[in-house]
């Protein structure tokens, strides 16, 4: 029994779990803070300045109604302990719990993040070979310089000079209609996710393309590179199969750091293109100072980034076979 | 080997057709305003979510647009925003303003089918006047003594004082007349109103739908449905309206509003009656001395801050801007700026180096706040007056202004048709806001009083010019000016009529061609 438990402490596994629930403990508790050194509180945010003609007698009910006239620390408690039950909270303006929210918002983010990397993988590692397929060439200033280009351009920027220009001189706006869901409606919902997925896959394309580059030029230069090469192999065999099998890994590190990258970009992203994504929930929720939506909302996305970068870790594994020795 | 990674390639280039195909064929698509029907829907895009959906607790402007077409006050207001009859005609006073009798219209319904009569009328009222329903209206019905219903068609209101503002507090939204067998926590999600359109549906943060009402009092509304639609970013609202995806939006800065003029899309000026203002707090150390006031005013030139901030999109005002009582801009001590006048105020407060101030500057709240606060900063500068901004995110200004916590504010205000719902909280001793406003007096508590004691026009507006002569003399705040609303429609909207503050009361009877 005691072994078992010392190889558990000691299992990389068992280790990156308990990292992942101490980020999620710190990121819920940063949140909780964060929330209660802003001024103001759903009362204000509800009633803004006709709070003023509210009686302290109503303005204590109301605090009471909302739970804002508990302590601090009874107030973090009791949300984390409805976190362990699977209570979410209650949107008071939804009119609905924080649980069914995310089950309807959840999926149209996700939707939005996988074509995003999806879009940003097609664009970035073949935009980084073509670069480092002959670096300092014409192919490869141009292919740093429209990566440069990207990188400079906020997404609040691209996204809204795309929309006003297809919407104004196309009369092309299927944003301005209400969202269809993919399973209702799939052909709107792809005409729906296809900007919003190209702001945000162009924009972290770029990093992926000057990563894929400097990785390939890097596993260029290696020993068993010039080997395979003097065997005989085949120069796109041995671009595929030798130089960028072994680039994978700092491209999957980079696309899952990326994903964080994403989800914060989706809160922009899907308010220009009014998503109902969980990422206007969180900004709706901070401007209506709705605690619990944002505390549980913003703790499904640190569970999501979590769960990602375990993802990753497993990834390199099959990538690397190496790596799980370490 | 080279077969395989062939048959990728050809994959791959097979794959990205498929994307660009479907992308040119969703492209091609129509998503345009083809798809409606002539009687609707017709989709109004509002900036926020209705969260609010009971109208006596709603005070954000989408949720009140809403809700005026799902319910309906005792009172109505005319073009120029005077009462008028509504589900009630205009009641009769007695001779001591004590008691109003209102009349009810035969055959009023809900939208459910049951009866709307006097005791809905009178629940409601008893309702609003319950501190448990922390209404917003309250104080504007705070000297109702009782409501009775002596018959199903007639409601008696009997007032502990005279107040001529109580018919105006009838009119707006957050007076409603609910049903009383209805509990409110059913209505909060599904309102059941005698309004000329029917609560359907509520997407949250997305859309709400109401379908015509046909049983409603006033006539066969224009459309069969009407949806509200959820659009937060500006431009994207300008790129939906000129699109055609949506049908009509209010706007209130005016770069956006032109920015959505196009062929298809016209856009109406409207006035506002809310004032912009810079607020001094006489309670405070630094605008204690009515001297130190007047400097600021004479140092100021509104129209200057009409020109930079609003872009020339208002008019230079005084206190009391609605249009039966509206203040003569002119009438205050310094009517254009006056730098020399300034400085022997300065002088006359033993102050002639000038002095420094801090104003409060909300951001988020309006989109000429900080505009409006740097015109000024360098227009105080020109007679010694420094003044430091401090901006304030929209949640901490609230704060700060509601605690009466600045010496000095920018503001935007809200003001209504009766000067008394707009000012007597503020400059009454015993007003809510009066720690906000610093200052009252007991002249103004007498003005106040004479001016709801009577429901004489003419005898009212003696009275509140006086008001206004009080505060402009005394510089207690600087009204700078009214600002403009932007109504968007696009061509197929007919009927709608743009009245002052962008009221949405012709909703109605709009259609679509």
């Amino acid at each position: 029994m005691k072994s078992t438990l010392l190889f558990l402490q000691g299992h990389p596994v068992t280790r990156r779990v308990g990292e992942a629930l101490l980020t999620l403990l710190g990121v819920s508790v940063l949140t909780f803070a964060l929330l209660r050194v802003l001024p103001g509180d759903q009362v204000t945010a509800s009633y803004g300045i006709d709070a003023g003609d509210l009686s302290k007698t109503q303005l204590a009910q109301l605090h009471a109604y909302y739970g804002l006239d508990k302590p601090l620390a009874e107030q973090f408690l009791s949300w984390l302990n409805g976190v362990f039950s699977g209570n979410l909270g209650f949107s008071s303006n939804a009119g609905q719990s924080v649980a069914d929210m995310t089950a309807q918002a959840l999926p149209v983010t996700l939707e939005l993040a996988v074509l995003s990397i999806v879009l940003a993988l097609v664009i970035g590692i073949p935009g980084g070979m073509i670069a480092a397929s002959r670096p300092g060439a014409l192919r490869d200033n141009a292919a740093q310089t429209a990566s440069l280009l990207v990188l400079s351009a906020p997404v609040f920027l691209t996204g809204s000079v795309l929309a006003s220009v297809l919407a104004n001189s196309f009369g092309w706006n299927p944003n301005g209609e209400t969202y269809a869901r993919l399973t209702e409606d799939p052909l709107m919902n792809i005409q729906q996710m296809l900007l919003p997925a190209l702001v945000l896959g162009v924009s972290i394309a770029s990093p992926i393309m000057q990563t894929t580059r400097t990785a390939i030029l890097d596993i260029r230069g290696e020993d068993y590179i010039r080997t395979a090469r003097a065997k005989g192999v085949p120069e796109r065999a041995l671009q595929v199969r030798h130089v960028l099998r072994n680039a994978l890994i700092p491209i999957v590190t980079i696309s899952g750091l990326q994903f964080g990258f994403l989800l914060g970009g989706a809160v922009v992203v899907e308010q220009i293109f009014s998503l109902p994504g969980i990422g206007r929930q969180v900004l709706l929720g901070m401007e209506q100072k709705e605690y619990s939506v944002v505390q549980s909302t913003v703790l499904v996305i640190a569970v999501l980034f979590v769960l990602v970068n375990l993802l990753t870790d497993l990834v390199y594994r099959m990538v690397d076979p190496r790596v799980w020795s370490r | 080997m080279l077969t395989r990674h062939r048959r990728t390639t050809r994959s791959l280039i097979a794959a990205g057709a498929s994307v660009a195909a479907l992308a040119t064929a969703t492209a091609c698509s129509d998503t345009g305003a083809s798809a409606k029907g002539a009687n609707g829907p017709l989709v109004f895009g509002i900036s926020a979510d209705a969260t609010q959906l009971l109208p006596w607790t709603a005070t954000a402007v989408q949720s009140q647009q809403v809700l005026g077409q799902v319910y309906s006050s005792l009172l109505n207001q005319d073009s120029h925003l005077a009462p008028v009859a509504g589900l009630a005609d205009l009641p009769a006073v007695s001779k001591d303003g004590l008691t109003y009798t209102f009349a009810l219209k035969s055959g009023l319904t809900f939208t459910d089918g049951s009866t709307l009569d006097s005791t809905d009328v009178k629940y409601s009222i008893d309702k609003i006047l319950d501190p448990d329903t922390n209404a917003v209206a309250r104080t504007s019905l705070s000297a109702v003594k009782s409501v009775s219903a002596p018959d199903a068609r007639h409601v008696v209101i009997e007032l502990r004082t005279p107040d001529a503002s109580l018919v105006s507090a009838l009119t707006v939204v957050n007076t409603a007349i609910l049903p009383s067998g209805k509990p409110l926590d059913s209505l909060k999600t599904k309102p059941v109103g005698s309004g000329p359109y029917a609560f359907e549906s509520r997407t949250p943060n997305q859309s709400i739908t109401l379908v015509r009402n046909a049983g409603y009092y006033r006539g066969r509304p224009g459309l069969s449905s009407l949806e509200f639609r959820v659009i937060q970013d500006e431009n994207s609202m300008v790129s939906a309206l000129r699109s055609g995806t949506i049908d009509m939006a209010v706007f209130d800065d005016y770069v956006t509003a032109r920015t959505a003029k196009s062929a298809d899309v016209t856009t109406h000026t409207v006035d506002q009656l809310d004032y912009h203002a810079l607020q001094l707090r006489p309670d405070s150390s630094v605008f204690k001395d009515t001297d130190v006031r007047l400097a600021v005013q004479c140092a100021i030139d509104r129209e200057q801050v009409v020109k930079t901030a609003a872009l020339g999109q208002g008019d230079v005002a005084g206190p009391i801007t609605s249009p039966a009582y509206a203040s003569d801009p002119d009438a205050r001590p310094c009517p254009t700026r006056d730098v020399n006048a300034a400085k022997k105020y300065l002088a006359d407060a033993g102050k002639p180096g000038g002095f420094t101030f801090t104003a409060i500057v909300p951001q988020g709240l309006y989109s000429s706040a900080a505009d409006e606060a740097q015109n000024i900063q360098a227009q105080l500068a020109g007679a010694g007056i420094t003044m430091k901004i401090e901006t304030l995110d929209s949640s901490a200004y609230v704060d700060r202004w509601l605690a009466g916590d600045f010496d000095a504010a920018v503001a935007l205000n809200g003001a209504g048709p009766d000067p008394a719902t707009t000012y007597t909280r503020y400059f009454t001793s015993d007003g809510n806001f009066n720690k906000v406003a610093g200052y009252r007096s007991a002249n103004l508590d007498k003005l106040f009083a004479e001016g709801i004691a009577t429901t004489d026009t003419a005898a009212r507006k003696a009275a509140y010019q006086k008001i206004s002569r009080e505060l402009e003399d005394k510089a207690v705040w600087i009204w700078l000016y009214t600002g403009r609303s932007y109504i968007a429609t696009n061509t197929r909207v007919q009927g709608f009529q743009p009245i002052t503050d962008a009221s949405l009361q012709s909703l109605w009877e709009t259609k679509l061609v």
